[in-house]
């Protein structure tokens, strides 16, 4: 069966499972908060200060954030991966980051805790229904929130950037949001997967200049839609593996 | 409806990139052919956009193999 280009532009369905057409829902923005957000200017500062004492945190090219809202796509190899990135952010960027993270930790009372003390987040449902969390990552941003994803899906061993899923380039390529691809070094060796004691070891942070997604937006009016999240996907994963070697 | 049946086989074939032959209409897509859960919407909007059959939200978890794509095709021919 052959198809016309303009079969191939699935990308109406798609947009109303993201709902992107859809008003700003205030309810489901706040749902990303938590009250123990009264408690997070000091736990964050307590945390930052350890990991400058224990890990010699460094950043480097944070000055090529752009203004949010802007999508933060780093490999994973730590639970420090995203403190690491939140204490390099400029202090009028810290506050309006949102991290998605894997469904699995909020079913643990005491993972879903902390997370939720220590910055506002989405938990991703990577089995069953990852748009849920992708719509309400969308309204996020469409409402002038960054977001940090790892699109790993998970941690890593020994430092390897796993395959990407896809749900990275779907969320960029829909809301047109610029991706800044970000390699953090070390991390795998001061907390790595499997450790609960963090080690003395430098952790260093890499910003690479931001991925225009507009221009894979276009693409998919003769493309599967799918294909071009795919595309766009691995163009982020590239240029995270370019900066891991810096 | 077996012209239907045919035709949705062959683009569910097109978007997971298997032959059409080679999938087994009750073998888990998700589980027994690879296919992650984002491709699997992409197989959703192409049936959209080509059939023009709309799977609600509530539906999709729920559809796990390529029966379970043409049972719910065709509920929504019959429907119209």
């Amino acid at each position: 069966m052959q198809d016309s280009p303009l079969d191939r532009d699935t990308s109406s369905y798609w947009r109303k499972l993201l709902k992107m057409d859809a008003p700003a829902d205030s309810g489901l923005i706040n749902k990303a908060d938590s009250p123990l957000k009264i408690f997070r200017p000091s736990f964050n500062s307590f945390i930052n200060r350890f990991s400058q004492r224990h890990f010699s945190l460094s950043c480097e090219g944070s000055e090529r954030l752009p203004s949010p809202p802007y999508i933060i796509a780093s490999n994973h190899s730590s639970i420090f991966d995203f403190p690491a990135i939140l204490f390099c952010l400029p202090p009028g960027h810290r506050d309006k980051i949102v991290a998605m993270y894997k469904g699995f930790y909020d079913k643990n009372p005491v993972t879903r805790f902390f997370i939720k003390l220590f910055v506002r987040s989405i938990p991703v449902d990577l089995e069953k229904k990852p748009w849920e969390a992708l719509s309400g990552a969308a309204m996020l941003l469409r409402s002038g929130n960054s977001i940090y994803i790892a699109p790993e899906g998970t941690r890593s061993k020994g430092g390897e950037v796993l395959p990407f899923k896809v749900g990275v380039g779907t969320l960029a390529v829909e809301t047109k949001c610029p991706v800044v691809p970000v390699f953090i070094k070390g991390a795998d060796k001061a907390l790595p997967r499997g450790s609960f004691f963090p080690k003395k070891a430098p952790i260093k942070v890499f910003f690479g200049k931001p991925l225009d997604s507009a221009v894979f937006f276009d693409k998919k009016n003769n493309t599967a839609a799918y294909d071009v999240y795919k595309e766009m996907t691995e163009s982020i994963r590239q240029k995270i593996l370019e900066l891991s070697v810096l | 409806m077996e012209n239907i049946e045919r035709q949705i086989r062959e683009s569910v074939a097109k978007v997971i990139k298997v032959p059409a032959e080679k999938i087994d209409p009750d073998a888990d897509l998700f589980k027994e052919l690879g296919v992650d859960s984002l491709l699997g919407v992409e197989i959703f909007a192409t049936l959209d956009k080509q059939f023009h059959i709309d799977i609600p939200e509530n539906k999709l978890e729920k559809i796990k193999t390529l029966n379970d794509i043409i049972a719910v095709a065709k509920e929504k021919i019959n429907a119209r």
